[in-house]
């Protein structure tokens, strides 16, 4: 996904503070969008545990699609793109956001776009 | 008792503050004194000297750690046999302690009708705890009755979230400190679950992973498997105990609203699903 795309999609999603898309394999941040500007090192951690997360998943039924991490205080949520099982979408969100709307609206970003492209 | 009696006990004790809760304690009868005593232990997650002053004038000081009671300090009491005495001043009291333990304390009570109890952290003092005896092991050598037993009390926001998921859970594991323990569940599911919670989540619950922390105090991890393996996954943490359980099901948000309801009191907003038309 690109800037744009992430953009776009974020501002779909007014609980959404930080959207970014990482490569799983080499642990790469590919793209990202914020309500404020997040350091790289803030980015990276995201997109280690986005890697860690989907590498310790189950995997005798096939790969995981997303994972919905939530606290009293936020939500961070990694959704993978099945297209490209390789690179997923992370979110920072609020702590109370609507899990159903946020996976529809995940789904329908990745789905729309040509991912990393 | 049941799998999910046992369950719903074992997370009874992940509702304490993890400290002692000191003040003045009358009984009637002497279980109700040693449930007063072997609770201010049982809820000692770090290291706590509790300090009981009797009515009769008898002082216990004793050091409790990780639920646990470690060590009874010196001097002991007037008026023990030279077996409880012994007892005293030991680097570490070990499972072979609880009988000697369970007559000892309930011996204090019956000479009382009432205590007081403070309780000051041990810091940095507090070095690893290996032995010490469980609350609930001198309880049950004392006789006390099960209402008083240490870990029953009022239900729990874990304990309200299982009730909610109780008909789609297919296997429990309890997960405390570095020891699992399967709650529920029988078969292919349960060992689905073992195999995953001693293989892979491994990784998750290393100190090197960021989000351990926010985890083990009050968080919750859901793992949305592909909709063909019919379940899903949740891990929910709650003062450094984790809840993994699989949910029959591909609801996720269903978890995720009863997750609040039941944890964290939020009120689900718009395009949330109201919990109960799902689970019904």
């Amino acid at each position: 996904m690109t800037p744009t795309a992430l953009k776009a999609f974020r501002r779909k999603l007014p609980d959404c503070d930080l959207a970014v898309y990482v490569d799983l394999g080499s642990r790469t941040v590919l793209s990202w969008d914020g309500a404020l500007h997040f350091r790289q090192e803030h980015l990276d951690v995201l997109c280690a545990c986005a890697a860690d997360l989907f590498d310790s998943a189950p995997k005798g039924d096939g790969p995981v699609e997303h994972v919905l991490f939530l606290s009293p205080t936020g939500s961070r949520t990694f959704f993978r793109n099945l297209a490209d099982p390789n690179e997923a979408l992370c979110c920072i969100c609020a702590a109370d956001i609507a899990v159903g709307s946020l996976i529809n609206a995940v789904r329908a970003a990745l789905a729309g776009e040509d991912p990393a492209r | 008792m049941s799998d999910f009696a046992r369950l719903k006990e074992m997370l009874r004790r992940s509702a304490r503050d993890g400290t002692a809760q000191p003040g003045r304690v009358r009984y009637v009868t002497w279980s109700d004194g040693l449930a007063g005593i072997l609770e201010q232990v049982d809820i000692a997650v770090v290291g706590q000297r509790l300090n009981f002053e009797f009515d009769d004038g008898s002082r216990l000081v004793c050091e409790a750690s990780g639920r646990r009671l470690v060590r009874l300090l010196a001097p002991p009491p007037a008026g023990l046999t030279a077996e409880h005495m012994a007892l005293f001043g030991r680097d570490e009291l070990s499972v072979g302690d609880v009988h000697g333990l369970s007559i000892l304390l309930r011996g204090l009570c019956e000479r009382s009708a009432g205590f007081a109890a403070t309780a000051e952290p041990l810091g940095e003092a507090a070095g690893p705890v290996r032995g010490g005896v469980d609350p609930g092991a001198i309880a049950e050598a004392a006789g006390l009755p099960g209402e008083a037993m240490p870990g029953t009390g009022e239900g729990t926001a874990q304990e309200a979230l299982l009730e909610g998921l109780q008909p789609l859970l297919q296997a429990v594991v309890v997960v405390e400190g570095e020891e699992a323990a399967l709650a529920q569940g029988e078969g292919d599911d349960a060992a689905r679950l073992v195999d995953w919670v001693e293989n892979a989540l491994t990784k998750l619950l290393s100190p090197a992973f960021p989000l351990l922390g926010t985890l083990e105090t009050n968080g919750i991890l859901v793992f949305a498997l592909p909709e063909g393996a019919g379940r899903h996954l949740m891990v929910s943490g709650r003062r450094g105990q984790l809840l993994v359980a699989t949910i029959k099901g591909c609801d996720v948000a269903a978890t995720v609203d009863l997750w609040r309801r039941s944890c964290q009191g939020n009120l689900v907003r718009g395009g949330g699903v109201p919990v109960d038309s799902v689970r019904s």
